[in-house]
Formats: structure tokens, sequence, C-alpha cells
């Protein structure tokens, strides 16, 4: 009943025939749809086209919506006059209303009309449906209870008034901080009343997005708990957690007026006035704080989310500007991460990055597109990359930290334009040398070299050098080895004549008194003269052969030798070699002659010992 | 017999032919050169170094050619090359110099001490061969000095061979180790140049390890040891890092 008094005409047709001017514009058709709707919400879905249709407006059903009622056709023609210029708007609309029944997302089907013979297409639109938990419930519950709640409403709401009360839907009180929470305020009513005031409620620790604030507040219904409300939509919005622990909504308030009817006057209906204030129930939203550990590229971002990342030129010359541009796309707290962390190489000056953010609120959160736009500049040619860039968000479908990754984007940096490559620049801790010029230019080659040479071979580069200096020595070596030995072996020989030379001397003198006994003068006095000579021989290691008295008397002056020995040695050896050839020598000469030499011998033996 | 002299007379005009063939390549090359074709030059210089000829010159003229196509990371690096031959040429100084202060590091060096720019003077004055010859016929004196004092029996030669025994083997001693030194530094290639104009130079040598620093074409580093596509380099400030192989070039 009340339904049928509340549907409002909504458009009003004045009806001006203008074809001509229709038929010159161009021809549009589009929809108008909510974006968000919530479960069991009535809501109406408009299709407006600015032309006659010849066929009228082909339209599909939804699915997943019910179709409570339409169409409602209604043609419109507004005229404007805008600095002298008169501009027309014609417009035919067919509305339908539709109740959603399931959560999810609804597609409103292509519609199609004919004009000119030409056909026009609307374009498919998705409707988001959300589940609030309650109202769920809610829905369930008026199918069982609706034959008893419609009689026990009737009889309580002629007393109390009870029958309104306005809500909060919220459609999850459990949420991760930075997580979507879709929020619907609304209003419900039994009867008809005059709004005085309202007072949205304070959302403290949340950040907050207004999806839909309707400027003309339109009474939809909505069974709850089997009884059927006028409905008030005041505002859809999307609220983030912003911390995590127990988060107060406060109520939402409304001050109206009742109006009870209680006579038919002639102008209509008379009511009473009775002033009530509802408040909603508060809704306490517990924030989860995300799971450690958080990865190390994760900068705030909850939602889905993907990732791209594109540089404008691949090659650019030294000191010149080019940009490179990460762009964010998905839905989650698009506002409130920060930027990802991008490695540049230390070559490039990068600029701070020029963010623009093209988001619409919806019930997930927010849809759209973040664009970070970095001006670079590169101060050196080479080839250089921007690394491999991860941005990482945290997916509360899932409940885990996911990854969207760019991959590495060379960059040629090619040599500039500029002839001096001495590019000051400051921004690196390495300061640049200062140039200072030795001359003005390298000097010119050198023309006709005088000899071609092959690559030089060292000799270092075989070891058979060394042999230069090991054989000569090993050479050397051997040479004094051997002197040594001979030295040694000499040495021998003459200590052992030495020794010997007193034994011999001794011998040969004996043997020469045997001779003297026998009367052999010449072979005695021979005798004395070898032993002598033996003697001296022996003991000073001198070969005999090179023995006369000159050289012995200057080797043995040599040997310091007395004089006086040396003269009585040579005296000596001359009576002996006289008495050789002196016929009949006397006896004492001959006894003399050996006392002499056995006394010379015992001399020499005295001073070489 | 007759045969064998026969291919011995035409193998040597065939060198010879060749020795003229490259005499008219260098002069081909000055001319490009000249005509300020330095594409065509640096293919010539280059098809001589690929034959073996190894000369302080081409490097020279290598890296003029490189520095007129701009590129003078890599004309430092010839010049570098050409320098390492022959030290004492004012032109291969003066054109080094000249490009290395357009190098864009400034790099604090750690400079050597007073002894060994000293020593690195000496043992650049002769090439390894001159160096292990002198060596080796002092070595042959201090033999024979050594010889004289051993066989001698006079004392005046006695002492003659060991002073000039003990001096020669200091000579041949030094000689030696200059030799050695000079033919490391020849053969050795310790040092290479940057060619790459900016180059990240790495903690570790893994492509995503942190960057230490960043350097520019041109700059001389230490090469200090070789891991697959990387090696380690020492800074003249003495930092090190780790660098990718292609971005530098041995001298």
């Amino acid at each position: 009943m009340i339904k049928t008094i509340y549907r409002n005409i909504l458009f009003i047709s004045l009806l001006i025939c203008v074809s001509g001017y229709v038929s010159a514009q161009k021809v549009s058709f589009t929809v108008v749809a909510p974006n968000v709707v919530e479960v069991n919400e009535v809501f109406q879905i408009q299709y407006v086209s600015n032309a006659e249709p010849e066929q009228g407006f082909q339209i599909q059903n939804i699915k997943g919506l019910e179709l409570l009622g339409g169409p409602q056709r209604g043609q419109s023609t507004q005229i404007s006059i805008v600095n002298g210029r008169r501009s027309m708007e014609y417009k035919i609309t067919e509305t339908y209303s539709y109740r959603a029944l399931n959560p999810g997302s609804v597609t409103i089907p292509q519609a199609k009309i004919h004009v000119d013979g030409r056909p026009y297409r609307t374009r498919p639109k998705t409707i988001e449906v959300v589940g609030s938990a309650s109202a769920k419930q809610q829905y369930s519950q008026s199918q069982q209870q609706s034959s008893q709640g419609t009689q026990q409403s009737a009889n309580q709401s002629q007393q109390t008034y009870d029958d309104i009360f306005v809500r909060v839907n919220v459609n999850k009180t459990n949420a991760y901080v930075g997580e979507a929470i879709y929020v619907s305020l609304k209003l419900y009513t039994k009867y008809r009343i005059n709004l005085n005031e309202h007072s949205y409620p304070d959302f403290p620790g949340f950040f907050k997005k207004d999806i839909e604030a309707p400027q003309n507040l339109q009474y939809t219904s909505e069974i709850i708990n089997g009884k059927e409300y006028n409905t008030v939509l005041f505002k859809k919005m999307v609220v983030f957690p912003q911390r995590s622990g127990q988060l107060k909504i406060t109520p939402f308030e409304i001050d109206c007026n009742i109006l009870i009817p209680h006579s038919r006057g002639f102008w209509g209906m008379q009511y009473n006035e009775k002033r009530k204030i509802v408040a909603s129930d508060p809704i306490v939203i517990s924030g989860k704080p995300l799971p450690s550990p958080k990865p190390s590229h994760f900068k705030g971002a909850v939602g889905q989310f993907t990732v791209s990342g594109k540089t404008d030129v691949v090659e650019i010359p030294q000191n010149e500007a080019f940009s490179y541009t990460v762009v964010v796309r998905g839905r989650g707290n698009m506002s409130l991460f920060q930027p990802p962390n991008i490695t540049f190489p230390p070559d490039f000056e990068v600029y701070e990055p020029k963010v623009s953010h093209s988001v619409t609120p919806t019930a997930h959160g927010e849809r759209g597109k973040v664009t970070y736009k970095y001006v670079i500049i590169p101060r050196h040619k080479g080839n250089f990359e921007i690394p491999r860039m991860q941005f990482s968000y945290f997916n509360p479908e899932t409940q885990s930290y996911e990854l969207s990754v760019v991959d590495k984007i060379p960059v040629v940096v090619t040599q500039g334009t500029e002839s001096s490559p001495q590019m000051v620049s400051n921004y690196s801790q390495h300061s640049k040398e200062e140039v200072t010029y030795f001359g003005n230019d390298i000097r010119f080659i050198k023309t006709n070299p005088s000899s071609l040479k092959k690559k030089r071979t060292y000799i270092l580069s075989s070891p058979l050098y060394a042999l230069w200096y090991v054989i000569p020595l090993l050479i050397l070596i051997s040479l004094l080895i051997f002197r040594r030995k001979k030295i040694a072996e000499n040495k021998n020989i003459a200590k052992v004549r030495t020794k010997k030379a007193n034994r011999e001397s001794k011998k040969r003198l004996k043997q020469a008194a045997s001779l003297l006994r026998e009367g052999k003068d010449s072979a005695y006095y021979q005798s004395v003269a070898q032993a002598l000579l033996g003697y001296i021989s022996d003991k000073y290691t001198i070969s005999r052969v090179d023995l006369n008295k000159d050289v012995m008397s200057h080797f043995l002056s040599q040997k310091s030798v007395p004089e006086e020995y040396i003269s009585e040695l040579i005296d000596v050896l001359e009576v002996s070699e006289f008495g050789q050839y002196t016929p009949n020598p006397s006896i004492q000469d001959k006894e003399k002659l050996y006392v002499r030499a056995s006394e010379l011998i015992r001399k020499f033996e005295q001073i070489v010992k | 017999m007759m045969k064998r002299l026969y291919t011995l007379f035409f193998a040597s005009i065939l060198c010879m032919s060749a020795s003229f063939a490259q005499n008219e390549d260098v002069l081909r090359a000055e001319q490009l050169y000249e005509n300020q074709l330095y594409d065509s030059a640096l293919v010539v210089y280059e098809n001589l170094l690929n034959q073996g000829y190894h000369n302080a010159i081409f490097y020279y003229n290598i890296g003029n050619v490189y520095y007129k196509k701009n590129d003078v990371a890599r004309a430092i690096l010839y010049y570098e090359k050409a320098f390492l031959l022959n030290p004492h040429d004012s032109d291969i100084q003066h054109n080094l110099n000249f490009t290395r202060a357009q190098q864009v590091d400034k790099i604090e060096s750690l400079g050597h001490g007073f002894v060994k720019s000293w020593y690195t003077r000496l043992y650049r004055l002769f090439n390894p061969n001159v160096w292990i010859v002198l060596s080796i016929i002092s070595f042959l004196v201090f033999l024979s000095g050594l010889a004289l004092f051993f066989f001698s029996s006079q004392l005046l030669y006695r002492k003659l061979g060991f002073f000039l025994g003990v001096f020669l083997l200091l000579v041949s001693l030094v000689s030696y180790i200059s030799a050695q030194s000079r033919y490391t530094e020849l053969t050795a290639h310790e040092y290479a140049i940057v060619v790459e104009p900016t180059v990240s130079i790495k903690t570790e040598p893994l492509e995503t390890s942190k960057d230490l620093t960043v350097i520019h074409g041109g700059l001389k580093v230490k090469i200090l040891q070789e891991k697959q596509d990387w090696i380690l380099i020492r800074l003249s400030d003495g930092n090190k890092g780790w660098i990718e192989k292609h971005f530098i070039e041995e001298i």
C-alpha cells in the first residue's frame, strides 16, 4: 500500500515533438545502474536513449537479479539556451526494478536499439553485489516468519511506533589493517516520515571513501524479519582500518517526525506528527594486524594488484631526460600505500616520481590504477638496466603476501651531442676530476716505423737461461774440488816422505858406513851424497831431478833455513863429490865426512820438526 | 741438393715480399689516418697486430685512432700498451697523460715510495733480454774472479780477483732481478683498463650482489684474481671489488 503511494513518478514528460533535431544529434544509448548493491536491496536499472528507437528497447534478462517491476517508460525534453544558442536534449527512458539475490557480481548484458536502421548497444556493466552477514540471516528468517510477523506488527506499531530504525551495515567485522570493508547507512521505516536531521557516524581509525551518497533520498522496499519496510539509503562507502585492535564506529542517528494519519479531509489525508530520534547500534570492528614477517618490498598495499613498468625510450643520449612509468592496477587500498622501491643505476639522476591516482571506490576497495612517473637523466654512456622491481602486497582473500614483478628493462645510453665528455655533476659521491689540458690535442701518429719487429721472444720465457749460470759455476766448482784433492794428495805424500826422511837417510848412512869399512871409497862418498840429497828432497818435497845445489840453496833460504846450515850442506855435498874422484882419501877424512853428514841431518831434524 | 737450395731461395723471397707487404700496410694505414678514415685505419693496424707485429708504435697509432673515434677508454688502453713496451718515448707519455686527464674518476692514489719509483725507473732502462745477458756476462766474470782468487799464488791477483768478483756478483744479481721485474711487467698482464663507459664494481662475483662503487671507462685497475666471468680488481686507492670480465681489457 505504502509502496504504491511512494512509488513516485520520476519522470515528467514534456511532449514536444522535435524529431528533426533528434535525428541530427548523435545517438547515445546508455545504461544507468549503481556500482554496488547489497543482497536483498531493491534498486533500479535505467536505460536511456536520446532518440526514438524503431522497435523499442531490446533488453535481455539479467542473471542473478530478480525482476520486480518495470518497465516504466518515460520521455523528457530539456531545452537550454546558453550564450544565445539553443540546445535541446531529448530522452527516452525505461526503468526496471530489481532485487539482488546472491553476493558476487552481476553483469548487465548489452541492450540494443535501432535508430534509422542502425543498431546501437549499451556497454556491458558490472554490478557488485555485497553480502552483509546480517542481511542474509534476516532474509532467511523472513521467509519462515512471514505469516506471523505481519499480524504482530500490525498491532504493535499503532502504539509505540517501533517499526522505524537505522542501521550501519558492514560486510565484515573482522578485517586486516588496510582491508576494504563495505559500509552502508540505511533507514528502515513502516511509517511515513519527515526527516529533520541526521548525523553520520564517525569512523575513528579508518580511512573512508564514499561510494555513493544520493542527493535525493529515495525509498525502496526491503523485507526484514518478514516485514516489508521502506528503506532509505543514506550512504554507501568503503572503509579501511588503519590500525589493529577494536575499532568502534559511532551510532548513526536520525531525528524525524512520524506522520500519523488520523482523518481524511478535503485535501486528502490529515496527519499528526510525532518526533522520534533513532540511533543505530554501535559496531565494533576488530582490525587484525598483517601477518609477520612482512616481505622486504611490502609498502602497505592490501588487496589484489598487478604492477607494470616501462620506459618511454630504449636508447637515449647521455644527459637527456627520459621517463620510467610504473603502474599499479587492481583494487584495494590504492590511496594508502607507498611507491615501490626501485634501485636505479647509480649513474642515473632520478627525480621524485609524479604520482597520479585514477581510482573509483567500490565495495572491495578502490579500483583503478596508480601511476608513478620517474624522470631520469643518465649522466654517462653505457648499457644500463633498470633492475627487476618487486611489488609486494597482502591479499586478504588468500591471507598471504603475493608478489607482482616488473622485469628488468635495458636502457642504452649513447654518447651525447656535446663533444666534451667532462659533464660535471654533483650528485654522486665521486667528485669528478677537473680537467687540466696538457696541450691542445694528442700528438700525431708515428709514421714510417724504421723496423717492423715481430713479437720479441724473451730469454727469460724458457728456464734454460739458468744453464748459463749453472754450467760455469759447476765447472768452477769441479775445478776447485779437483785442485783440493790434488793438494790433499800431495800433502799426504809429502807427509810420508817427511816422516820417512830421517829414517831413510839413516839407512843410507848405515849403508855408507858398511861401504867405508869394506874400503869402497867411491861408493861410500856417493852414498853419503845420496843420503843428504834424499833427505832434503823428502823433507821439503822437492823432486830429486830438479835438485842441484843452486836450486837447493835458493829454496832452503826461502824456507828460512839458517845460512850456516845451507853452506855446511853445500860443503858436505861438495866434499862427497870431490871424494868420489879423489884416489885414496885418508880414513880420517872419510870418517869426518860421515860425522858431518849425520850431524847435519840431526840439525835439520831439529829445525824442521 | 739443388732442389733444397731452390726452396730455400723461394722461401726467402716470399719472406721479403711479405715484409714489403707489411710496409705497404703501414703506409696505407698512415694515409687512411691522415684522410680521417679512422675505422679503416684501425682495421689495417689490427690486422698487423694479429700478424704478430708487436710494436709500441702501432699501439700508439691505434691509441690515436681510438681517440679520434671518441673512444677515450680504448685510447688509454693502447697508449698504456705502447708505454709498457717503450716507457721512454715522449710522444707516448704525452698522449697517455693527455687522455688520462680526460678520464672522469678521481681516485686517491696510494702512491709509491721513493725506492720503488727509483727501482721502476732502473728496470725500465732495458728490455729483459739485455738485462739477462748483462747478468750472465757479469756472472761469468765473477766466476773468473773467483777462479783467480783460488788458483793464483800471487797476493795481488788474489785480491783483485776477490773484489772484482764481489762487485760483479752484485751487478749480476741486480741485473737478474731487473730482468725478472721487467719481464713480469711485460708479460704478466697485471693491469687492465676499463673499456665500458660505466661499470659497477660488486662486492661479490654475483650479478645480484651490492654495488661497491661505479667507475668509468679508461680507469686503470690491477688484476688480482679471476673466477669464471668475474675478475677481482684493485683500484689505485686500494679498494678491491669484482668486475665482469668483458668490461675490462688487459694492458
